[in-house]
């Protein structure tokens, strides 16, 4: 009784899995086959690949990745602040002023170690 | 319904789950990101337990509200932490590597009594 | 739209943080737009910084004020605190100006992060909420870590940075989970408020008792007692010598005054809870003294040598919290001022005795430095006695006040204990003195003379520990005058 409620979804079920089963088995019987080595290859067009894919990044990648972390946390304060922006009023504008300073100091030091630039050695 | 215990266990599970990584693996940035889902953990009781009082069904008092601010403040200053740990992390790291072309912990093993 | 109440900020009260902050942040751009800068000019700009820092903290005597919504405390202790740091700062600034000299580090960026780490332990001295408290935790960690490696091509110093980062950063997790849960039963941050909390009648929860023991662990790891103590000798052996006995002196005595303000604020210390740390921190203690003591017998290399030497002090120091006083406490103060002096003492003369590419790191190279730099010997001998306990020094005076203090909480077993391992220590720290004195040399060191920077460093190192042992009399009223404020 309480088994033949869910027959239907037996059903569909078993459609669903004859389908996609079927759908399978039908292009591997009819599909015509060329076991090209273009077939093998990891893009089909475009470049063709160059070394495997355990490349070694620059190092420049995690020198910005690091950069981009610490500066990135600060977004968190900004957002804090300013949800409450017009309530805090100029205290709120000089207490950030003060902290966003400190932050371009610490821009400036990698700035002048030659951190954001891509293509020169760092000093 | 899900309450606070229930976020009290998953960050144990994902305490120990980082803990486990830090005593188990070898490579030293694996460590790093376990010892960023620890700190991480932490930060799932802090929240959990800045919202308990939302949880309850009678109204907030004002000093829910301060009580929330003040745990969810933390966990901002936590990430910040972290961040800045992983900055480092990632230098020494890297810097291991230039000296010895693996990150393995086993193979850094000159400093014995 | 309402506004908002903005607490009341009372920038006076931090002045000493906020001038050390300013000439950190002066030293980075000057070191980075005034091209071929000398390093005697920042090593003069740090310790200008420094020493204003130190009087503009001497003006804060007596203030005993909360600030900034009861973040901050400014009481006497830590003024005195403060100033102890400050000293050490100098004294580290001087050594490495002359050690920088002989490895060529890039010095501007040294030196600030020196500050930075200095600034880090202002912070933990003066914190009254666990959230500034965890702050300057790690101010202190992560500025170390870099300097742990800042020998670049040194392998050595290298993996030592490494090992310091994986377990401070392990220890760090700890200490954030536990102060979650201390957060979570107690809702809030506040030390002061943690406090009355637990002095009512809180019935204290299982969970609040594995905060405080997180939290314990988090910073036991930092101050290396004895289950966490493992990183130590490796990255005191790894470090620019400078920088270990920074991590030795100054993060010990940091990790030291965070477990103060956690543990031994009145109302949380007198708590029936107490009795539960009480009891694991003598656990610890026993085993950091016995561990510590052990571990320096063995060793060959004189820096793992004053590793373990500095473990072991860890535990004598951890005392302080089983006994449980105000005369522990006061005592606490007194020993880590005298073993910040022969501390960073004695790896000044692991400096002055070596040169580039030729340090003097086993025990063995220091044979026959009696005959060959007689005042460096004599300075080394001094420090060394110093840290064995020997009066008239600075290191005898501490001893007996601590001992004392647990006698007087008559836990006796835990002073003999002291007392024993410190008679043990006398065997290694003597070995030293003998292989200096008795000993011919093995090889020929050439001798570095030495620069009026390290001997200014230790001739006042020397002087401190001379004056705390044979007047501690000043110090001592300073202290228990603060101690009794708190």
């Amino acid at each position: 009784m309480l088994l033949l409620d869910y027959f239907p979804i037996f059903i569909m079920a078993s459609l669903a899995m004859a389908f996609a089963g079927g759908t399978v088995l039908a292009s591997f019987w009819v599909g015509p086959r060329q076991d090209k080595s273009e077939k093998l290859d990891t893009y089909e067009c475009g470049m063709p690949p160059i070394g495997t894919p355990h490349e070694r990044f620059n190092v420049k990648f995690f020198l910005v990745a690091m950069v981009f972390v610490i500066f990135d946390i600060e977004i968190v304060f900004l957002f804090l602040w300013a949800v409450i922006f017009r309530r805090l009023g100029w205290f709120g504008l000089a207490e950030m002023g003060i902290f966003l300073m400190i932050l371009v100091f610490a821009l400036l030091y990698v700035w002048e170690k030659g951190v954001l630039e891509w293509a020169s050695k760092a000093k | 319904m899900i309450s606070l215990n229930h976020y009290l266990i998953l960050s144990a599970v994902l305490f120990s789950v980082g803990a486990l990584g830090v005593l188990l693996r070898r490579n030293a940035l694996i460590i790093l990101m376990s010892v960023e889902l620890m700190l991480n953990a932490a930060n799932l009781a802090i929240v959990a337990f800045a919202r308990y009082p939302f949880f309850r069904e009678v109204g907030l008092a004002a000093e829910d509200l301060a009580v929330a601010g003040n745990g969810m403040v933390f966990v901002f200053l936590v990430m910040t932490v972290a961040a800045a740990e992983v900055g480092v992390g990632l230098a020494i790291i890297i810097n291991l590597y230039r000296q010895r072309q693996t990150i393995n912990i086993e193979i850094a093993n000159l400093l014995q009594g | 739209m309402t506004s908002i109440q903005i607490p009341e900020l009372s920038f006076s009260l931090i002045a000493p943080e906020l001038i050390l902050c300013t000439a950190a942040i002066v030293i980075l751009l000057v070191d980075l737009y005034v091209k071929n800068v000398e390093r005697i000019n920042i090593t003069l700009l740090a310790l200008i910084g420094i020493v204003l820092a130190f009087f503009s903290a001497g003006t804060l005597y007596g203030a005993s004020e909360l600030a900034f919504s009861w973040l901050i405390i400014r009481d006497d202790m830590s003024v005195v605190i403060d100033q102890i740091f400050l000293i050490g700062a100098a004294l580290i600034v001087l050594m490495s100006h002359h050690y920088s000299e002989r490895y060529h580090f890039p010095y501007g960026e040294y030196i600030v992060l020196l500050l930075f780490s200095t600034l880090g332990m202002l912070i933990i001295s003066a914190s009254a909420d666990l959230i500034t408290l965890f702050l300057g935790v790690e101010l202190v960690s992560i500025t170390l870590f870099v300097l742990t490696g800042f020998e670049k091509k040194s392998l050595l110093s290298g993996e030592a940075s490494l090992k310091y980062l994986l377990l401070g950063a392990f220890s760090s997790a700890f200490m954030v989970y536990g102060i979650a849960f201390i957060f979570g039963m107690c809702r809030t941050t506040n030390l002061i408020s943690i406090g009355s909390l637990l002095s009512e009648d809180f019935i204290g929860s299982p969970l609040l008792i594995l905060g405080f023991a997180l939290l314990l662990v988090g910073l036991g790891f930092k101050i290396a007692l004895a289950p966490f103590h493992m990183w130590a000798p490796d990255v005191y052996q790894g470090a620019p010598t400078p920088i270990t006995a920074w991590i030795a002196a100054g993060s010990k005595l940091a990790g030291f005054i965070a477990l103060v303000r956690v543990f031994s604020l009145p109302d949380i210390s007198f708590h029936p809870l107490a009795r539960t740390w009480v009891e694991g921190i003598w656990w610890l203690s026993l085993l950091t003294m016995i561990i510590g003591n052990a571990g320096a017998l063995v060793q060959k290399d004189i820096k793992r040598m004053l590793a373990y030497s500095s473990i072991a002090h860890g535990g004598y120091l951890s005392m302080a919290f089983v006994s449980h006083n105000d005369v522990g406490l006061q005592a606490l103060l007194f020993y880590l001022a005298a073993y910040l002096f022969m501390t960073i003492g004695a790896f000044a003369v692991v400096i002055a005795a070596g040169r580039h590419g030729e340090e003097r790191r086993r025990i063995s190279d220091f044979a026959g430095l009696a005959k060959r730099r007689p005042f460096l010997a004599a300075m080394m001998s001094l420090f060394l006695l110093s840290l064995a306990g020997m009066p008239p020094t600075a290191g005898f005076i501490g001893k007996v006040w601590l001992f004392g203090s647990a006698i007087q909480a008559q836990y006796y077993g835990l002073a003999i204990v002291g007392i024993l391992t410190t008679l043990f220590s006398f065997y290694y720290y003597l070995r030293v003195i003998v292989y200096m004195y008795m000993r011919d040399e093995e090889k020929e060191f050439e001798a570095e003379p030495l620069s009026v920077s390290l001997t200014l460093a230790l001739s006042l190192s020397a002087l401190g520990v001379l004056i705390l042992g044979v007047f501690p009399n000043t110090l001592m009223k300073v202290i228990t005058n603060s101690v009794i404020v708190l």
